[in-house]
């Protein structure tokens, strides 16, 4: 059996914010990507998904939990190792215009990685640098460019071209399109999927986009208030949600097809603090079919018929799916 | 974005580096007028130190012991000193100490003051109190008492004199670099950088100098203004260059003795050069700040 090529167990991460208050942005996730894979995280704004990738990567540090990356363990490793090992793990961000440093040129920025990690002669790093350009279809001219002269697709295709630089194993890429024009995503998004296809790295596919999602994940995680409430396979989360949450998400999520009946499950409410977190299930704040005990008993994740993890004390009896009114 | 605009963006070059450097240059008239005064006022004092060798009619540390204290004349235009020394020939010589100090002094500075400035606004916490507070330390005292006292102690050398004035004024560059730092520090470019897997040192060289440096080259001319003023002050004082060497302060405190008796051409001319050349270099400063800080441009 392959090992999967990041595995994190009882992951969370706490922010003090003074005062002895603390933001809990991420809460006791497990989770795992086999090589090759790509998993989607999608959450509101606030569920703690780009904290979960920082911290996957160590750009931020676990306040408890293990991570797993490529069989190692680097919860506790040194800076100077992890340094080492980003070789092998990467990230694209959110934001291209910001996220490339405005005095370099794109030709740099490219070849930083490489430059940093594998030992290549000038020439030989200047065509590796040329061949992904092409690879990421952003034209050679660009190369001399500064960011600045770059529009915001360019941009992403050369974040893109830097984090595939090294062949890493794992990409977590943070809402690499969200910020992009809707005409520019979809470029930007089959792009990825032939990179993935190419180079078999793993993705983290981070976003708020369910549609998004499905285009490109094979598994995908549900984060609420930080805690994973469902993972499962792509085909059977969108078909059979089993968690409240994911059926609330998910019927918010438009359909293609003009003519599909929604009926929409507005949830009640906002989402409740990170600093003060409910009790029980974390949800049950805003869950249609919550019960008492929802507040007292924490959910454990269980196996679904159609094969998923939800953590739902609701789902043994049936009583978890909500019941949909047909009028809109 | 279709092929024909994508090829329309890179065929539109970006204007050549000569073209960009003019363009720069010429809009420090546009922006700032007395920022180009101080400029020309710079550039005729560089000129004067740089060709002194030309320019001056007599050698600047020839005694003519028959001629002492003459008054301005055709052969000595700006009169002799105490010593029967020329004081046109040692005014012009005196721009290559001008220079010759200021210069070195803020790259000393600068050298010193920015690795301080990266380092304490990246690293934060612990590390940054402990670098302010020494910085904020060495600005506690006034500077020309400092300096005084350092020179003293550390010997009269024109090489102390430099290395006291770069020291004590590296705080200047310390401070802004770290003020810019702070807000770099969490942007996305530099844990793109992180992420990427560039060590600390390439972080703060690479990434965050280059766009952190602007505010202290918008101090260098104001900081030399400074260097030349207090260089001045401490060879009038008597501490670091000393007579008969053609320093203008040095030959401003010579000529302070002979105030009183009437022979004023002694101090008057190398007094006019040093606030000359200071002013010319506060002038270009402000403008140079002006041009380099886009709140200030803005303002204008």
């Amino acid at each position: 059996m392959t090992q999967p090529v990041l595995k994190i167990r009882n992951l969370s991460k706490r922010f003090p914010v003074g005062g002895g208050r603390v933001v809990h942005a991420v809460n006791c996730v497990d989770l795992s990507i086999m090589p090759g894979e790509t998993l989607g995280m999608v959450g509101e704004s606030g569920s703690g998904k780009s904290t979960l990738g920082r911290v996957i990567l160590r750009l931020l540090e676990p306040s408890e939990g293990s991570i797993e990356f490529d069989g190692q363990d680097i919860t506790q490793l040194p800076k100077g190792q992890i340094r080492r090992l980003r070789r092998d793990m990467q990230m694209v961000f959110q934001d291209p215009w910001s996220a490339l440093n405005p005095r370099m040129r794109i030709r740099d920025l490219i070849a930083e990685p490489i430059k940093l990690h594998v030992d290549l002669s000038r020439s030989e790093r200047d065509d590796r640098t040329e061949d992904l350009a092409r690879r990421v279809n952003l034209g050679s001219t660009y190369l001399n460019r500064y960011p600045a002269n770059l529009s915001g697709g360019q941009l992403q295709r050369a974040c893109i071209a830097r984090a595939i630089a090294t062949d890493p194993k794992l990409i977590v890429l943070d809402e690499p399109t969200s910020s992009l024009d809707l005409s520019v995503r979809a470029g930007i998004l089959e792009l990825l999927a032939e990179i993935r296809e190419e180079t078999k790295a793993a993705m983290l596919f981070i976003s708020h986009d369910l549609g998004t999602v499905r285009m490109i994940s094979d598994r995908i995680a549900v984060l609420y208030l930080g805690e994973v409430v469902e993972q499962g396979q792509t085909e059977a989360l969108f078909e059979t949600p089993a968690h409240p949450y994911t059926q609330a998400l998910l019927s918010a999520h438009l359909p293609a097809d003009p003519a599909f009946k929604v009926s929409r499950l507005v949830l009640e409410g906002e989402v409740p603090s990170p600093i003060a977190l409910p009790t029980g299930c974390k949800f049950h704040t805003r869950c249609p079919v919550a019960i008492a005990r929802c507040a007292r008993e924490v959910p454990q994740a269980i196996q679904v018929p159609s094969g998923q993890q939800a953590s739902c004390l609701r789902i043994p009896n049936g009583g978890n799916i909500i019941q949909r009114k047909e009028d809109v | 974005m279709s092929d024909a605009t994508q090829t329309e963006l890179a065929n539109a070059n970006p204007l050549p580096v000569r073209a960009r450097v003019w363009n720069r240059f010429a809009g420090i008239f546009w922006l700032s007028p007395t920022g180009a005064i101080g400029l020309f006022i710079i550039l005729f004092f560089a000129l004067l130190a740089i060709f002194s060798a030309w320019l001056i009619p007599h050698d600047p540390i020839a005694a003519y012991t028959d001629k002492v204290l003459h008054p301005p004349s055709a052969e000595f235009w700006f009169g002799t000193d105490g010593n029967g020394m020329d004081v046109f020939s040692r005014v012009i010589y005196g721009a290559k100490f001008g220079f010759g100090i200021a210069i070195p002094a803020v790259i000393l500075s600068l050298v010193i003051g920015i690795p301080v400035g990266l380092i304490a606004g990246y690293r934060g916490g612990l590390l940054d109190e402990v670098l302010m507070r020494f910085v904020d330390g060495l600005r506690v005292f006034p500077s020309i008492i400092l300096a005084l006292a350092v020179v003293a102690a550390t010997g009269q050398s024109l090489l102390n004199v430099i290395l006291v004035l770069g020291f004590l004024d590296s705080p200047v560059f310390a401070r802004v670099v770290r003020a810019e730092v702070l807000g770099l520090r969490s942007s996305n470019f530099v844990e793109s950088a992180v992420a990427a897997g560039n060590p600390t040192w390439r972080i703060l060289f690479v990434h965050l100098l280059p766009n952190a440096i602007q505010g202290a080259m918008a101090q260098t001319a104001v900081r030399a203004a400074w260097a030349v003023r207090i260089s001045a002050t401490l060879a009038f004082l008597g501490v670091g260059i000393q007579a008969p060497t053609p320093e203008w302060g040095a030959m401003i405190r010579q000529g302070a003795e002979y105030m009183v008796s009437g022979q004023w051409w002694v101090a008057l001319y190398p007094g006019l050069a040093l606030i000359l050349l200071v002013f010319g270099l506060n002038l270009f400063g402000d403008g140079l700040q002006d041009l380099m800080d886009p709140r200030r441009r803005s303002a204008k």
